[in-house]
């Protein structure tokens, strides 16, 4: 019975890390070609590099123009982290405990845009955003990034609010604290957990935005680190694979490492996104 | 005594600052007020004016528009590429019901009984899930590539050169190309949610129905799929709205191409919008996309709800 049982385990790790090898595959073969000369690549994808040439990732680095694109993507994701965190847990806080009149239609407005997809605005947005001089400017971007995200943001922190007990907030009124001080005293310490959620799952949404970067940044050296990444195989590069590659390693592996080590908090806030 | 005590601290409160209810219109410009900043010029402005817009023709460039009634949505009926990306849309939406949620509930069941490892494979089958849409076609994209792509000398290695093509030239591949890869982004999110939904199931049923005699696949088909149908039903409309809504991995592979052959709506939209200087028949493709992914939405709020 007990042989039986191992060799069920065994067989159960052996699928498993087939399966494993077999998600992560792509990535490792695109790892290598970073390391690759174009004609290594050419005479068999599948090999070793010939030589762990760092240097090709350095170049990659340089020429590709990484190292403004990361300081620009922070640039835009910070502000917008920011500003999602700050308004949605105030307007939820004055959603749920706020006692304003006529709450509930402030709560259909952003339900629907909760609802809407991006595209729906894309277009008007852009000649908007042209209108108030906000194009091709990291700002405009930010604000648009965090327009969008709002809802979500407000939503979620509105269904943590919901689950705090209104007599918690009735004793503190009761002793005589107002809205800032029972916001401030008694919601906020409660809310640290879901707000750094909100927050991580913001920055990734921003880390990762193609569509607004892609309309909204025209110069060239305004870019995102994924809109870079995506203008490498658009331009003089679309046969150097070795730089599309050093290009795609560039900009996964740091996302991957902050992946593993947030890793509970990255699936939980995703799947909460999901089911929230 | 505690009457007191109560004056004291509530005088205190009012010391600290805040301790006045404030008035209404305070109230709401503190607490609305930044959201509605942001929201009010680059969410609901925009979206109003769409729905305006649908109902012009204009070129974007040019100050003068004309109002053409519903003609633009006529033009969409009659267009074949509108036919074309919507028959594409709801390609997307079965296959990214059918390949990453069977894949995903697998591995999710095969992670459910193991003890050891179970947070580390769990992340593996995530990370394609947390890298963006660009870094994936780019990936997907070499693996495809007919030059150098790897698929292409793995299919010639056993024999089956003949299938060996340009998967993203072509236009009858072109689409399942860009679906596969697709997949691989969401099955890993499908297997956590099933496997949270397996943490709920009842394991001494499962050990009664062993003992009963129930093979392993009777088991999975009797106990462990009914049990997960709240999951099922969750990732199912997940994946009509993100199928209506794809626009990244198609845009970075294929662009909508060869020659529109794996356009969708949203690719379409932006061509139409961007491209092609026709921003009224973009505006009236976007209400169209809005009102599928606007209904899904509604239909999983109903969902949760219920819950």
């Amino acid at each position: 019975m007990r042989r039986r049982k191992t060799r069920h385990t065994l067989i159960l790790h052996g699928v498993l890390i087939a399966s494993a090898l077999l998600t992560v595959f792509p990535l490792g073969l695109i790892a290598l070609m970073a390391f690759k000369t174009n004609p290594e690549i050419f005479a068999n994808p599948l090999a070793l590099p010939g030589a762990w040439r760092w240097q090709q990732i350095g170049k990659a680095w340089t020429d590709g123009h990484f190292g403004p694109y990361y300081l620009n993507s922070l640039q835009v994701a910070v502000p917008t982290v920011l500003m999602v965190v700050i308004a949605s847990t105030l307007a939820a806080y004055g959603l749920v405990f706020g006692r304003l009149p006529g709450a509930r239609y402030a709560l259909a407005a952003i339900l629907l845009g909760l609802i809407v997809p991006l595209q729906a605005i894309i277009v008007s947005l852009f000649h908007d955003l042209g209108d108030m001089g906000l194009l091709n400017s990291l700002w405009g971007l930010s604000l648009a990034q965090a327009a969008v995200g709002l809802p979500f943001g407000i939503f979620m922190m509105r269904s943590f609010f919901l689950g705090i007990p209104k007599d918690l907030i009735e004793a503190a009124r009761l002793d005589g604290a107002g809205d800032v001080t029972v916001l401030r005293r008694v919601v906020l310490p409660l809310a640290t957990a879901p707000a750094l959620t909100l927050a991580t799952l913001q920055f990734m949404y921003s880390w990762n935005d193609f569509l607004l970067p892609l309309i909204i940044l025209h110069d060239p050296s305004l870019r995102t680190v994924t809109l870079g990444l995506f203008y490498l195989q658009g331009g003089t590069y679309t046969l150097n694979y070795t730089m599309i590659s050093a290009g795609v390693l560039i900009t996964a592996v740091p996302i991957m490492v902050v992946f593993f080590l947030l890793q509970r908090q990255f699936i939980a806030g995703v799947t909460a996104g999901a089911v929230k | 005594m505690t009457e007191r005590l109560d004056q004291q601290s509530a005088s205190a409160a009012r010391r600290r600052g805040g301790g006045r209810p404030l008035g209404t219109a305070i109230r709401y410009l503190i607490f609305l007020g930044p959201a509605a900043l942001l929201y009010v010029p680059f969410v609901l402005k925009p979206l109003i004016e769409t729905f305006g817009l649908s109902l012009f023709a204009w070129n974007g460039v040019s100050a003068e528009r004309t109002f053409v009634g519903l003609a633009n949505y006529a033009r969409a009926l009659g267009d074949p590429i509108f036919w074309i990306s919507l028959r594409n849309n709801l390609y997307w939406v079965v296959t990214s019901i059918v390949l990453p949620m069977a894949t995903g509930l697998v591995i999710a069941v095969l992670l459910s009984a193991v003890r050891r490892g179970q947070r580390i494979y769990a992340g593996i089958f995530f990370t394609p899930v947390v890298l963006n849409l660009i870094i994936v076609g780019l990936v997907w994209g070499i693996i495809y590539n007919p030059l150098i792509g790897p698929l292409n000398r793995l299919l010639r290695a056993v024999g089956l050169g003949s299938l060996a093509i340009g998967w993203l030239g072509d236009r009858y591949a072109a689409t399942p190309a860009i679906m596969v890869a697709g997949a691989w982004t969401f099955f890993g999110f499908c297997a956590v949610i099933f496997l949270q939904g397996l943490r709920t199931l009842d394991r001494e049923q499962i050990e009664a129905a062993t003992i009963d005699g129930a093979g392993p696949f009777r088991r999975f088909r009797k106990i462990i799929v009914p049990a997960l149908s709240d999951q099922v039903t969750l990732l199912i409309v997940m994946s009509i709205i993100g199928s209506f809504k794809v626009f990244d991995i198609v845009y970075v592979m294929t662009k909508g191409g060869p020659d529109h052959a794996s356009e969708v709506i949203a690719t379409y939209m932006y061509w139409q919008s961007f491209m092609n200087g026709s921003l009224g028949y973009g505006a009236a493709l976007a209400v169209m996309l809005t009102a599928v992914v606007a209904g899904a939405s509604l239909a999983m709020m109903a969902l949760r709800e219920r819950d």
